[in-house]
């Protein structure tokens, strides 16, 4: 396998990392400064975000994600993941790098594990995936009616005349499987985070709550990305 | 005063403001250089090329600069002076209210000061406050809820102490507090941005106003439901309100939401001076109309009479200020020079 080859395999792993806050992969929002490979098959990659004051629990998580993901490579022998310009920087480099729960790599400030906030923040996701290809289906003349009843594999099989469609559709899908509870194909497609069906009664009520939340994600993303180029740009004009 | 193109005018209080030191001079630690450059990055992602100031400028400006920018270029007509303290990051403070103070002694007509206040500073806080109510007639008060302070992670409005501070607010008449929920340091394992105590203390002191500064943001969603719930709830727009220029589909939806959630009457604007400058500010949102399939589907309307509330009218019935009256106050403060033209 030669360098490249490693490096993009590097590449695929890092795009399947999500920041939890913004339901978008590392790669895609530019928090990927520089990934390497070693003689010693070592994987370096450098992280980096919009402030310097970024929520060090969902940096820590970053990290420490990509750090598993990577280290599924059968290949890699070692995964040194850092976090540039951070106010935890040496803190989270260090717990990740010996792979410790976050509770014990802060042990002073925080007081258990972050699986609550991950579950809040997957549930935010799936409201806004779940908008998405809502909102998608209401303006190709799918009906409210239409989408409370419609099953997980009648939607699975609607033709979606674009590349968008399929694209929201599957993200969407992704995140109805996770869902807790008894899932098959016959299941209806559109629910509530936790579970309970829609009322077609309560549907208008019902989105507006759904495009609150998609639409706090959406500003987030952009908010980010005006901070991460404008903190980056000058780095950026050097040859 | 602002007149916009179609005649109308517009009594314009900005509601968040500051005279801060961000030099290196003043700064304590790498904290107090990270701090300022955040700012700074706030500054170039979201203002329009030709109001970027040098770092230097932007670092630390003078009380003149200041006046100009916001009375002479800008449109505004009244500002609230919101201090943040940062005490562990530079040496004489960031932007304390004794700092701000400055301002208002110069123009008493154009200013209106706020105080600050941590519960976790204990009985010598409760002084320290009954100590700016006294001295500057504070009638609000600005608070970090994530502010990092020795051991402490922060606190949260629904704390004990918090509850006796809020007491105190309420026995001298400060009937105006300021939440900033934003970006903070704290590795907790919660979220600190979580706008949850909000909603508390907005139940407990029915006759406070909660004023959420950035709207919540990163947590816009969770805000817009507390607010629906709290009539004494309000949304502060620094930061949201800059988006109009980079982003103007964003802020059509997030006015939007917020109008549709809390109304337009629980809205109040900010600059967020010195991070942005209020003459592009004003005149981009006083000309700014909702886009039909956003009007659609919200079913609200950014009109005239809201952007006239949400840029002065709102502020002034908080502060309890008569516009009518404040007009003439300002003409009579102008200096001669002015006047003469």
């Amino acid at each position: 396998m030669d360098r490249e080859t490693k490096l993009n395999a590097v590449r695929s792993k890092l795009a399947r990392v999500v920041d939890p806050e913004l339901d978008e992969s590392l790669t895609e929002l530019g928090f990927v400064e520089s990934i390497d490979v070693d003689a010693n098959d070592r994987v370096h990659v450098c992280l980096r975000l919009p402030t310097y004051w970024c929520a060090a629990n969902f940096a820590f998580m970053m990290a420490s994600d990509a750090r598993e993901r990577i280290a599924e490579l059968p290949w890699v022998k070692q995964v040194l993941i850092s976090l540039a310009d951070h106010f935890y920087s040496d803190r989270i480099n260090e717990g990740v790098a010996q792979g410790p729960s976050f509770a014990a790599a802060f042990r002073e400030e925080a007081s258990g594990e972050l699986d609550e906030l991950r579950a809040i923040f997957k549930a935010k996701a799936f409201e806004r995936r779940q908008h998405e290809i809502v909102r998608y289906l209401l303006a190709r003349e799918y009906t409210p009616e239409a989408l409370v009843s419609m099953t997980i594999r009648k939607l699975e099989e609607l033709d979606l005349a674009d590349a968008e469609g399929d694209r929201l559709r599957r993200r969407y899908l992704e995140a109805r499987w996770e869902r807790r509870g008894e899932t098959t194909p016959q299941s209806n497609a559109f629910v509530q985070v936790d579970g309970k069906p829609l009322a077609l009664s309560s549907f208008p009520d019902y989105l507006a709550r759904l495009r609150r939340t998609w639409l706090n994600t959406e500003v987030n993303g952009a908010l980010c990305r005006g901070l991460l180029e404008a903190r980056y740009r000058d780095e950026a004009k050097k040859p | 005063m602002y007149k916009a193109p179609s005649g109308e005018e517009f009594f314009i209080i900005d509601g968040h403001t500051h005279l801060w030191d961000g030099s290196p001079e003043n700064q304590r630690n790498v904290h107090g250089a990270q701090f300022i450059n955040c700012f700074y990055d706030y500054h170039k992602a979201l203002s329009p090329a030709d109001y970027l100031w040098p770092k230097p400028k932007f670092d630390h400006y003078s009380p003149e600069t200041m006046y100009q920018d916001l009375f002479v270029d800008g449109y505004d007509d009244m500002a609230v002076l919101q201090p943040t303290y940062l005490t562990d990051f530079y040496k004489k403070g960031f932007n304390t209210t004794e700092q701000n103070s400055e301002m208002k002694a110069r123009h008493p007509e154009r200013f209106i000061l706020n105080g600050a206040f941590d519960p976790r500073d204990g009985e010598a806080g409760l002084e320290y406050l009954e100590a700016l109510a006294s001295n500057y007639k504070i009638k609000g008060v600005k608070l970090y809820t994530a502010e990092w302070r020795g051991e402490s992670k922060g606190y949260k409005l629904s704390d004990p102490w918090a509850q006796r501070y809020l007491e105190k607010c309420e026995k001298l008449g400060i009937k105006n507090i300021h939440v900033h929920k934003g970006p903070t340091i704290l590795p907790l394992n919660r979220d600190a941005f979580d706008v949850a105590d909000i909603d508390d203390a907005a139940t407990s002191f029915p006759n406070l106003n909660f004023i959420v500064e950035h709207v919540g943001l990163p947590r816009l969603d969770d805000f817009c439901w507390i607010a629906v719930q709290e009539p004494n709830v309000y949304g502060g727009l620094a930061v949201a309100i800059p988006f109009i220029h980079s982003r103007p589909g964003y802020f059509a939806r997030v006015i939007s939401e917020l109008l549709f959630w809390l109304g337009e009457d629980r809205l109040v604007y900010g600059s967020d001076y010195a991070i942005w400058h209020p003459r592009w500010i004003i005149e981009k949102f006083v000309a700014f109309e909702l886009p039909d399939d956003v009007r659609k589907e919200t079913g609200v309307n950014l009109t005239m009479q809201s952007k006239k509330k949400i840029l002065g009218e709102n502020l002034a019935r908080l502060y309890g200020i008569d516009i009518e009256k404040q007009k003439a106050l300002i003409a009579n403060a102008r200096p001669a020079k002015a006047v003469g033209g």
